[in-house]
């Protein structure tokens, strides 16, 4: 009984309406008005949690036997080979303590501990044998004087981390996994008999590539840099194009098992609250066991991951992503990959290259809309040659249709099973020339063009006005600066078509109305997608083609930055006799 | 349950589009089964009201070399005898193996006999007919129109396509002839501050063309 | 669910699409049919006549900043008069829109597919609009705001390239069809500017109150034009004794027009903008059904509604057996319809609201002093 009750309620609800959840989030329009953040998860039983492999809140304890055992075991020193414990006994105040140190070879720099750790505490010199009192020099700002005081003795803890490890970056911490943590990126942690705590110390010593021209995103005049893989010369990069005190760099570790670091980059004075809370928000409540690269994480925190449109930018350039930081936007850097992720992100800046800024205006205007017109030829040539060739033969001219007609004579295929023929072989062909060895990879192209393209044509298989419509739109295909969007418009194009051989330019219609519909539709963190047109806002110098230099005096009106103007209305005081105060 | 039950629908209707998709591209709409009239002529008949003669061209068939894009040189003109013009129509796609299509007409030839007994009849089923384009000529022959169609044959160009395109281009500079366009004889027709013109046309071992005013 | 603020150039074109889309189908015949040759003169005067209702309207919202004709109703008489007017409403917008619709399926059929069944017209033009619909109310005035300059670009272009084909002399008789025909009965022709009714609902929905009397104004000015633009491009193109017996005279006039040798038949790229316009229209007609359904109803979510509305728009649609009964249809009843509802019955609650505010204050005012 409860059986057929439980089928017939089960029949019920496929016609039962259930409204989904959706979240939005949404840039307040004005600072006053703060939007309130719903909560997603009101029903935490959805989906269950993730617990971390090991106890999170084990302390370090006084004795040096326990610690050593409990390091012993986390690690499986036993059949790890690459993990190094080496005890030794130091020397504090004339004391002796035993310790131990324990790092990753391989990932360490082993001079510095050497030289730094083992040297300094093991062999007696006079810092480690001095028992003396401290006298301290200071300055005390209300009196305005120096004074020499005596000072009690320090702690055992502090005297050594403050006054015996000469090296840069030492940290006291007794929490376990955050030694752990430190120890698996590179550094050396220090045990000592009776402290409660662990020193580590800095030491990352690993082979990393050095930095490289980008290999996907060249320009002509702008630097050759691109980013690597490990984060911290990335965000090195990053500091040194920024220059200022106000960019922050915070830390936060994705993934239960890998603990991938990741760097979200923001100008604190420029950049929205409420968008760096909402990048925070969404990067922190991330339930995975890993991360390995950005675009993993991409797809993790777009707003909508069903869209096959790319709703946040990825880049390997780092002067790129200091335009964006500066024009208040937020970058996130992945320990492991060399792409950095920019939010929020446009349609229109997948149709930017950084070379836009660097040259003259009226040639950036040229090339963005060379690059419109090849996305449209991308997407609607081959529908809407197919639907002019089966529907609406009367819009060709007289002369062109005759040449068509001539030439499909011998073909035996209707056009749609042509197009799809030379489409799939083109897609087959770039795929192909991915997976093919450096070496006979031009040959690859050649073959591709010679037989396919000739020899299909000779053998009647297909027309040789297909082969060029398709050559065109292959080739307009790779005119588009982002590889997502090229991605996306490739998939697109086949749905025109089938809408074109179905049902003409009505169906094409159709396709470009619930297109138009869908781009709309799209929010990337709060966001517009098709910003600034629509909705409309104050286009005036911040819209898709370029101004000329003396213009550009604000920064985009939807990202809400705290500094709207980022030049005066006259930026070249040179024209106008210079400044007349040259005290500044 | 529910997800799969409505990607199974999905599915299926994304098959049965597809399956329009080859449905149509064999279809009797498609590219290679039209035949393109490039001019139409009207005469008297014999033994039914119109005798309608249509030009339609060969496409020489550029297989075996590399794509030709060369015009065809040459053309048929195949007469019918009708009561009404759709009728002949009907009757000419049943002699011949491709349907005709007249969005591509270039030229209407009213013989100058059919003309002294009125033109508007033909003007107004022709005007009305979606497909026609209103940029034809309309030319009215003193011989009969089949025979102009078979000896329109240009010495100065290959493409025969083109010839009542070129060939009327002299109105732009002489005053011997006027393009008259299907719309400039309707309209014309229709309003009543004006009367409608047309071109004359003829066959002689020169191919000379003059124009002179025509009663409808 | 977000509340929905739209900015003045988006109400602009909310207004503006129902009177383009009438355009490009069917506006300038409805009023060459009446009144001939005169049709300019009665474009202007139905814009001086259209200029003062919507200064009325203009000036009888004022009082009510915050709610649009059927907050104003309900305010009136109570509950009753809302969701009888609600229900009016929008019985009315459905058959309204369903002769546009169906007149749009036709003129298909009869150029470009001859031979396929109207309903699988009918179909294909309602699937994209139910499907826009799912995204969202801020999607379709979105969708709306891309396609409307495109409509106005076309709407320009085909009479600055018409313009070779001009018969001036088209325009004489001046008076057309008589004074009477022009100016009288001719002011039945207001109708064209379908946009009146979205004005009566728009109010709440704007982002600044102020923005209602640039909006209304705006939306006719814009309309206007249009609408003179077209009417004296299919006056001047084609004879007026034709314009009344021909079924598509707009497709007529553009098939006359050619760029050169090159391109003969232009009319096929415009076919994108009057399918764009349809879709367009008809979205934004579903989101507006649907705002006064929630109001009357007070149901929380409008979404599964859809499917139901277009299906009865797409019922509505088949109704009509051929082309008279359309013709009928669009040029009689719902003319007379459109002016009784929107003009009579929407002005006088107007009106009779504003009356009783009056009174309303003025017991306030009195009791205050006492």
């Amino acid at each position: 009984m409860s059986d057929s009750n439980n089928k017939l309620s089960s029949i019920w609800n496929l016609f039962k309406y259930t409204p989904r959840k959706n979240y939005e989030f949404s840039l307040p329009e004005t600072m006053e008005e703060k939007a309130i953040l719903d909560n997603p998860y009101e029903n935490k039983d959805e989906f269950s949690e993730l617990k971390p492999l090991e106890d999170t809140n084990k302390k370090v304890n006084l004795s040096l036997k326990q610690n050593l055992d409990f390091i012993k075991s986390s690690y499986n020193y036993l059949i790890n080979s690459d993990i190094k414990i080496r005890e030794f006994i130091i020397n504090v105040r004339n004391k002796q303590y035993n310790a131990f140190i324990i790092f990753i070879d391989g990932m360490v720099e082993t001079i510095s501990i050497n030289q730094f750790i083992l040297q300094t505490l093991m062999l007696k010199n006079k810092s480690n044998t001095y028992t003396g009192n401290i006298e301290e020099v200071s300055y005390s700002p209300s009196k305005e004087k120096f004074k020499l005081q005596k000072k009690e003795k320090l702690s055992l803890s502090d005297y050594i981390s403050q006054a015996l490890i000469p090296q840069a970056d030492v940290k006291e911490i007794n929490i376990f996994s955050e030694i752990i943590d430190s120890v698996n990126s590179g550094g050396c942690a220090l045990f000592v008999d009776t402290i409660d705590k662990a020193f580590v110390v800095d030491t990352k010593g690993f082979e990393k590539r050095s930095i490289a021209p980008p290999q996907n995103e060249l320009v002509i005049r702008g630097p050759q840099e691109a980013f690597i893989e490990n984060i911290r010369t990335n965000t090195s990069l990053i500091r040194r194009g920024v220059n200022n005190e106000n960019l922050v760099i915070e830390n936060i570790n994705v993934g239960t098992v890998s603990k991938t670091k990741c760097a979200i980059c923001y100008i604190k004075d420029i950049a929205n609250d409420d968008l760096v809370a909402e990048v925070k928000y969404r990067i922190n409540n991330l339930s995975i066991d890993y991360l390995l690269s950005s675009g993993h994480l991409e797809q993790l925190i777009s707003d909508n991951p069903s869209s096959s449109l790319p709703q946040v930018l990825s880049t390997e350039r780092p002067d790129t992503s200091i335009t964006y930081l500066l024009e208040g936007r937020v970058v996130v850097l992945i320990n492991g990959s060399p792409y950095a992720l920019v939010m929020p992100a446009n349609i229109f800046d997948f149709l930017t290259s950084i070379e836009d800024t660097n040259l003259n205006y009226k040639f950036a205007n040229l090339l963005k809309f060379l690059r419109v017109l090849a996305s449209f030829i991308t997407l609607f040539l081959p529908g809407i040659y197919i639907a002019i060739t089966t529907f609406h033969q009367e819009l060709l001219p007289t002369e062109l249709l005759f040449s068509i007609t001539s030439a499909r004579s011998g073909v035996p295929f209707p056009i749609i099973v042509e197009i799809f023929l030379m489409e799939i072989s083109f897609e087959l062909i770039r795929e192909a020339g991915l997976r093919v060895p450096a070496s006979i990879g031009s040959t690859i192209g050649i073959i591709g063009a010679i037989v396919l393209g000739e020899a299909s044509v000779s053998a009647n298989l297909v027309s040789p006005i297909l082969i060029i419509i398709v050559a065109v739109t292959g080739i307009s295909s790779f005119a588009i600066p982002n590889f997502s969007l090229s991605f996306h418009f490739r998939i697109t194009r086949f749905i025109y078509t089938i809408l074109g051989a179905t049902s003409g330019f009505l169906g094409i219609s159709l396709g470009i109305f619930v297109y138009i519909g869908l781009l709309c539709s799209l929010k990337s963190f709060g966001v517009s997608y098709l910003t600034p047109y629509v909705p409309l806002t104050k286009i005036v110098n911040t819209g898709y083609f370029s101004n000329p230099i003396w213009k550009r005096e604000k920064r985009t009106d939807t990202l809400n930055t705290k500094r709207l103007h980022k030049q005066e209305h006259i930026s070249m005081k040179w024209r106008q006799g210079g400044n007349i105060d040259e005290q500044n | 349950m529910k997800k799969t039950f409505l990607y199974l629908i999905i599915a299926f209707l994304i098959i049965l589009y597809s399956l329009l998709i080859i449905e149509n591209g064999t279809s009797y709409r498609s590219l290679d089964n039209y035949a393109y009239c490039m001019a139409l002529g009207f005469d008297k008949g014999e033994n039914s009201k119109f005798k309608i003669s249509f030009q339609i061209p060969i496409n020489s068939s550029g297989g075996s070399s590399s794509g030709s894009s060369e015009q065809s040189t040459s053309s048929i003109v195949n007469s019918v005898e009708c009561e009404t013009i759709d009728s002949g129509i009907n009757l000419m796609n049943a002699y011949i193996s491709q349907s005709i299509n007249l969005s591509h007409c270039k030229a209407i030839v009213i013989s100058e006999e059919l003309a002294n007994e009125g033109i508007a009849d033909i003007i107004y089923t022709l005007f009305n007919k979606v497909e026609i384009s209103s940029q034809a000529l309309v030319l009215i022959s003193r011989v009969d129109a089949n025979e102009l169609l078979n000896k329109s044959v240009s010495s100065l160009e290959t493409a025969s396509a083109r010839y009542f395109d070129t060939s009327i281009n002299s109105a732009y500079t002489t005053g011997y002839v006027d393009k008259i366009t299907l719309s400039n004889f309707f309209s014309a027709l229709n309003d009543n501050f004006c009367q409608p013109l047309a071109s004359l046309a003829s066959v002689n071992s020169k191919n000379s063309q003059t124009t002179t005013n025509s009663r409808c | 669910m977000n509340k929905i603020r739209i900015g003045a150039i988006e109400a602009v074109c909310i207004i503006c699409i129902i009177t383009l889309s009438n355009i490009l189908l069917a506006g300038p015949q409805i009023i060459l049919r009446s009144t001939g040759s005169s049709a300019l003169l009665n474009t202007f005067f139905i814009s001086l006549l259209a200029f003062i209702v919507f200064y009325i309207i203009y000036l009888l919202f004022k009082n009510f900043k915050n709610s649009d004709i059927l907050d104003i109703s309900s305010f009136l008489a109570g509950n009753w008069l809302k969701v009888l007017l609600g229900i009016s409403i929008i019985l009315f917008l459905l058959l309204y829109a369903s002769t546009n619709y169906r007149d749009m399926a036709e003129n298909l059929k009869i150029i470009y597919f001859q031979n396929i069944n109207i309903t699988y017209i009918l179909l294909l033009i309602i699937i994209p609009v139910a499907i826009v619909n799912c995204f969202g109310f801020n999607t379709v005035i979105k969708c709306n705001l891309i396609i409307l300059p495109l409509i106005l670009l076309t709407i320009l272009i085909i009479f600055i390239l018409g313009m070779p084909k001009f018969v001036l002399q088209n325009i004489f008789p001046i008076l057309g069809n008589g004074i009477k025909s022009t100016f009288l009965t001719g002011s039945q022709n207001i109708s064209v500017f379908g946009g009146l009714i979205y004005l009566f609902l728009i109010m709440p929905l704007l982002k600044r109150k102020d923005d209602f009397k640039k909006v209304s104004f705006t939306s006719l000015a814009v309309s206007s034009i249009a609408l003179t633009l077209s009417t004296a491009c299919l006056l001047f193109i084609l004879p007026v004794s034709i314009i009344t017996k021909e079924s598509i005279p707009f497709y007529i006039a553009i098939k006359q027009i050619s760029l050169g040798n090159f391109i003969e038949r232009v009319d096929i790229l415009f076919l994108f903008i009057w399918l764009l316009t349809i879709f367009s229209n008809l979205s934004i007609l579903i989101s507006f059904i649907l705002l006064i359904f929630k109001k009357i109803t007070n149901i929380e979510d409008t979404k599964p509604l859809i499917l139901t509305f277009c299906s009865i728009l797409l019922g509505i649609a088949l109704i009509y057996k051929n082309e008279n009964q359309l013709t009928l249809a669009k040029v009689t009843i719902y003319k007379n319809i459109f002016l009784i509802l929107v003009l009579g019955v929407n002005i006088s609650i107007l009106v009779l609201a504003n009356i009783k505010k009056k009174i309303k204050d003025k017991n306030k005012t009195i009791a205050e002093v006492n």
